[in-house]
């Protein structure tokens, strides 16, 4: 009854005030909807990774623990995990394949997964044609089969419902499809679309002979935990199967088995975005709070004003209780408000996040979006709010003295004293988050800036990449080197061509980079301690093709082919860190568990892995020698590499008329790519600090202004004694720029420790710039300066006689 | 001898929303240095306004103003405050000392306003309260003193800065007869010393301490009398 009251009453107030209400929700909307914004990103995209999937949190992953580093676990441990069934409800193994799928005369490299035991009982996913894989499909010597997903089943087959139960051509081998997955579902790879699903017993037995990868990797095993198991009982037993197991195993591997939650999963997008995520999230929260103390600050102006009307109320005989109450049903109706007003912005900007993705090369399958906890999340935020904009107003009001409020006097002097205060506070509080969140924007750009315009060691102008993806043609393994190397004849031929080569990998490129383990002959490492390295295959005149130079040695040539002896180029890091002091070239070391190879060259060091640990050191071997399912062409161009792409094309066309080019990118596209988790926090943050910027700008220059009006009487005096003014002008700020000081000593410190926290989150990351300070420093002082010089201006100029008549 | 203020057609016409508001017309008047003059007239006749325009708090809509041989009109802000400062004192009705400053801090203002040095500023900040007799309450806030007392800190302020001319509004209208009397017993000590004051009253009581006193009705001088010399030593 009472509530109702105060409800109707505050309504009526704040209708009553609509520029004020206006301003208040707006301030808040914006602080509520980048916050929920971000949060429904990070529920969507790192929370639930996988798009689809009912009841992600009972789906786990086994990964392996060797030497403290998480590692995949094999086909052959699968077998023996997928025992634990006291644990699991069921279980299956994924991992990703380029697949060529031919239908109706036409091959279409597609990303596919192979898969086995019950993937599809696992993810909970059913057939919306068909049916789904069964773990009876997955045995050796059952026929070929492959649900589609919808989307592909859309845009390859037209929607077409009688292709259930015919049969196409995959990887060369017949295939028949069995069904269509359940819409919205794109596979266990967050953030990437999957094409089919095909089981991956009867698929070795159908392509053994051209698969490049060791039939014994499987990227990821998850498994469905049974009800009322916890994740740290399945990690036990899966542990002591591991245990039990270890003393058979053959491949002299020191692994342990552990289970994670599918949030922990190392492969996705979601790994990658849940730094920059959190990031923002921070920065969000800031924002939130500096939207927050404005509010505060608007309504505590206010209340300076209602004091009279909360005597006269207490005077009526109402409580202290009912006026806080009073004050706190405003703000409640101000944070629904403006929580309302957030969640319509976030909603609105849902699917923002997409564009900050960086190009890639596969299908990606990102579906930021709001659910119902972002939902739920901003109405706990709207509750928040109306605790922080009210408290302080409410703890004011009821601390007005009935007598001293209704007469004029010295109380009300200190009554007044106690609200400056408070606002002063806030203003500190705002201006410190703005520098907190200033340093902290300008660290991950200038990191991210410093990053981009590291030297590479690779030349990117007028370089074009063209992607080549084997699976889609029915080119027998063999047979791939020489497709290229004639490819790349025709290629040198294109005037316009300054050189032309191809390399299975593309530096930089943070979709894909390879790695290897290499022994110098003669050198011993304990086991699980030998060197790593970037490892890529490429063609001959790779290295004068991206301008990176030779040091000694030579390039590969023809010679080097699929029989003769195996070489390798090295950088020179590694040679000076394997052989210092003398010649590498002729030095051989071990790739892997394989042959020994021969080092026939050095060349400068390069940048090659886009994200993650820089491996230090990389490994060229000849492609002929290491034929993989699918290469880069480079093309280093006269003029703008995008008028060889048609030429090119021709030229594939003329070869391999099935074989199309996958992408054709700019190399320095691929440069820009990399370190995309700290590009979107770099741009996201930017904009974020600009607005808090601009809200704790307009927070102080509104607090200010109204301390100047309020002392308008005050001015006067001061100009009746013969202040000048520039001594009110001075006086003014002075008063500002104190406040302001002390927010960027604070907020510097906390920008200095939340730095390390960052530092952890993303290791590009280190200290932060003292240049970055200095700028930010110059920023916010020379905007507050601006804010603090309007009323300052304003006092400075009163006229003395209307000034003193001020009441 | 060339008087100290000299105003001839004296003009002051305040416009708001259209209404224009003849606050003085057509003012004569000469103030001798170290004359005690005291402007009489019922309320909203324009004696604060003409008080505001001697004292450059606002600028007359016509007319000229000699201040110590100097035309005052188009001097710069700065220039103006130069002279409020140097040359000016203001006492008014309601007191105005500055609530977060203390007595002391109160008093020495214009002295800041000035650029003196810090120890000459203690000097002669404690020198006018001392004369006022209110040096005790120095670290005192203009919020714990009695309005009497209030009144006879801003007399301290007003003289702190030895100024040509003190200008007093209604300086006991706030105050009752007792405390009244004393602010006007001071004011009477510092004319007898040699200051020029100029001040608005309406009590009868207090025209009386003045030499002259000037009758405004509706923005002009309508009567002038000159008070028995008996008052003058
Ligand atoms: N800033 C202003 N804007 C408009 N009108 C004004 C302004 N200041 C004074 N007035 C008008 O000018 C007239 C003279 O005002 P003034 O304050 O000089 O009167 P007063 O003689 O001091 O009266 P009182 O004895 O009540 O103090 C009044 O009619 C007043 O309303
Ligand atoms: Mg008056």
């Amino acid at each position: 009854m009472t509530m109702l009251h105060d409800l109707r009453f505050a309504l009526r107030l704040h209708l009553k005030r609509p520029l004020f209400t206006l301003i208040a929700v707006l301030c808040l909307a914006l602080g509520i909807g980048v916050n929920v914004t971000i949060f429904g990103w990070f529920s969507s995209t790192v929370l639930n990774p996988l798009q689809g999937v009912a009841r992600s949190g009972e789906l786990v992953i086994i990964d392996g623990l060797e030497k403290g580093e998480r590692t995949s676990v094999k086909y052959s441990d699968y077998l023996e995990y997928r025992l634990a069934t006291g644990v699991f409800q069921n279980s299956c193994g994924a991992d990703m394949r380029s697949l060529g799928i031919r239908h109706q005369e036409r091959t279409e490299a597609v990303q596919g997964q192979i898969v086995t035991g019950d993937f599809f009982g696992t993810m909970e996913v059913g057939p919306a044609l068909g049916r789904t894989l069964t773990p009876q499909d997955c045995r050796r010597g059952q026929p070929l089969v492959a649900v589609l997903s919808h989307d592909y089943w859309v845009r390859r087959f037209l929607s077409d419902p009688g292709i259930v139960g015919q049969s196409v051509l995959l990887q060369g081998s017949p295939c028949t499809i069995v069904g269509v997955a359940k819409a919205g579902f794109h596979g266990s790879m967050s953030g990437l679309a999957m094409a089919c699903w095909v089981p991956l017993e009867p698929y070795l037995d159908a392509t053994q002979a051209s698969s490049d990868r060791n039939p014994d990797d499987l990227n990821d095993i998850f498994a469905r935990l049974k009800p009322g198991v916890s994740l740290s009982q399945a990690s036990d037993r899966v542990l002591a199967l591991s245990k039990e197991r270890a003393h058979q195993r053959t491949d002299n591997r020191d692994l342990e088995a552990y289970v994670y939650p599918i949030t922990e999963n190392r492969h996705g997008i979601h790994g990658v975005l849940r730094a920059p995520m959190l990031i923002l999230g921070f920065a969000a929260a800031f924002l939130f709070l500096v939207a927050c103390s404005n509010v505060a600050n608007l309504i505590l102006a206010r209340g300076a004003e209602r004091q009279g009307e909360f005597a006269l109320r207490l005077a009526l005989g109402g409580s202290k209780g009912r006026l806080i109450s009073q004050v706190m049903m405003e703000g409640l109706l101000l944070g629904l408000a403006g929580g309302l007003v957030g969640l319509l912005a976030a909603w609105a900007s849902q699917r923002v996040l997409l564009g900050f993705m960086p190009p890639t090369n596969f299908r990606m399958a990102l579906d930021p979006h709001l659910g119902g906890t972002a939902i739920a999340f901003a109405f706990g935020l709207s509750l928040l709010t109306c605790l922080l904009v009210s408290v302080l107003p409410a703890l004011l009001s009821s601390n007005v003295k009935l007598a001293s409020a209704m007469k004029e006097g010295g109380s009300k002097e200190s009554q007044s004293i106690r609200q400056r205060r408070m606002m002063s506070a806030l203003i500190v509080v705002e201006l410190t988050l703005a520098t907190l969140l200033l340093t902290l924007t300008g660290h991950v750009i200038h990191t991210m800036k410093t990053l981009q315009a590291a030297p590479t060691g690779f030349g990117m102008k007028n370089q074009l990449v063209a992607g080549i993806d084997f699976a889609a043609s029915d080119l027998e393994s063999a047979k791939r080197p020489l497709l290229i190397q004639d490819l790349l004849l025709r290629a040198r031929q294109l005037p316009g061509v300054v050189s032309a080569s191809a390399g299975f990998t593309v530096p930089r490129d943070f979709s894909g980079f390879y790695g290897c383990s290499f022994i110098p002959e003669g050198q011993t490492f304990a086991k699980g301690a030998e060197p790593k390295g970037d490892w890529n295959p490429v063609f001959p005149d790779y290295f004068r093709t991206l301008g990176i130079p030779l040091l000694q040695g030579r390039e590969f040539n023809t010679g080097d082919a699929a029989g003769s002896e195996p070489v390798a180029i090295v950088d020179q890091r590694l040679a000076r860190r394997f052989w210092p002091g003398q010649d590498p070239i002729g030095k051989r070391m071990r790739m892997g568990s394989k042959e020994l190879v021969n080092v026939v060259g050095v060349v400068r060091d390069i940048k090659h892995s886009a994200m993650g640990p820089d491996r230090g050191y990389t490994v060229f071997q000849p492609f002929t020698q290491n034929p993989m399912s699918s290469i880069a062409l480079h093309l280093h161009t006269e003029g703008s590499p995008w008028s060889l792409v048609a030429p090119l094309r021709t030229a594939l066309a003329d070869l391999a008329p099935s074989l199309p080019l996958a992408y054709t990118r700019e190399l320095v596209s691929f440069h820009e790519g990399a370190q995309f988790p700290l590009r979107i926090a770099a741009q996201i943050l930017g904009f974020l600090g600009l607005v808090t910027l601009l809200l704790a700008t307009v927070g102080t220059y509104g607090l200010i202004s109204h301390a100047t009006t309020r002392r308008s009487r005050e001015f006067g005096i001061r100009l009746s004694l013969g202040a000048t003014p520039g001594n009110l002008y001075r006086l003014v700020v002075g008063q500002g720029a104190r406040l302001a000081g002390i927010a960027f000593v604070l907020g510097l410190a906390g920008a200095l420790a939340l730095g390390k926290a960052m530092a952890s989150l993303i290791t590009e990351l280190g200290a932060v710039d003292p240049w970055v300070i200095i700028g930010v420093t110059l920023i916010l002082a020379s905007v507050t300066l601006l804010a603090l010089s309007i009323p300052a201006w304003r006092a400075a100029f009163l006229e003395p006689s209307k000034a003193l008549r001020d009441e | 001898m060339t008087p100290l203020i000299h105003l001839e057609s004296i003009k002051k016409v305040f416009t708001t929303d259209e209404i224009e508001t003849h606050a003085l017309a057509d003012i004569h008047l000469d103030i001798k240095e170290g004359e005690f003059l005291s402007i009489a007239g019922p309320s909203g006749c324009g004696k604060s306004t003409l008080l505001s325009i001697l004292g450059l708090l606002d600028t007359p809509t016509d007319g000229t103003y000699i201040l110590n041989k100097k035309p005052a009109s188009g001097l710069k802000l700065s220039e103006r405050a130069r002279i409020r400062n140097r040359e000016i004192g203001f006492i008014f009705q309601s007191f105005n000392l500055i609530g977060d400053l203390t007595v002391f801090e109160n008093v020495e203002l214009p002295l800041v306003y000035r650029g003196m040095s810090v120890g000459e500023r203690r000097a002669r900040a404690m020198g006018v309260l001392e004369e006022v007799g209110m040096s005790h309450r120095a670290k005192h806030l203009p919020s714990q003193l009695s309005g009497g007392q209030q009144q006879r800190v801003a007399v301290a302020r007003a003289l702190a800065g030895r100024p040509s001319v003190l200008l007093a509004d209604e300086p006991t209208g706030n105050l009752d007869s007792t405390n009244g009397e004393a602010v006007m017993d001071l004011l009477k000590d510092l004319h007898q010393r040699g200051s020029t004051i100029c001040m608005v009253t309406h009590d009868t009581r207090f025209t009386a301490f003045a030499e002259r006193t000037v009758h405004l009705f509706d923005g002009r001088i309508v009567s002038e009398e000159e008070a028995a010399k008996n008052h003058v030593p």
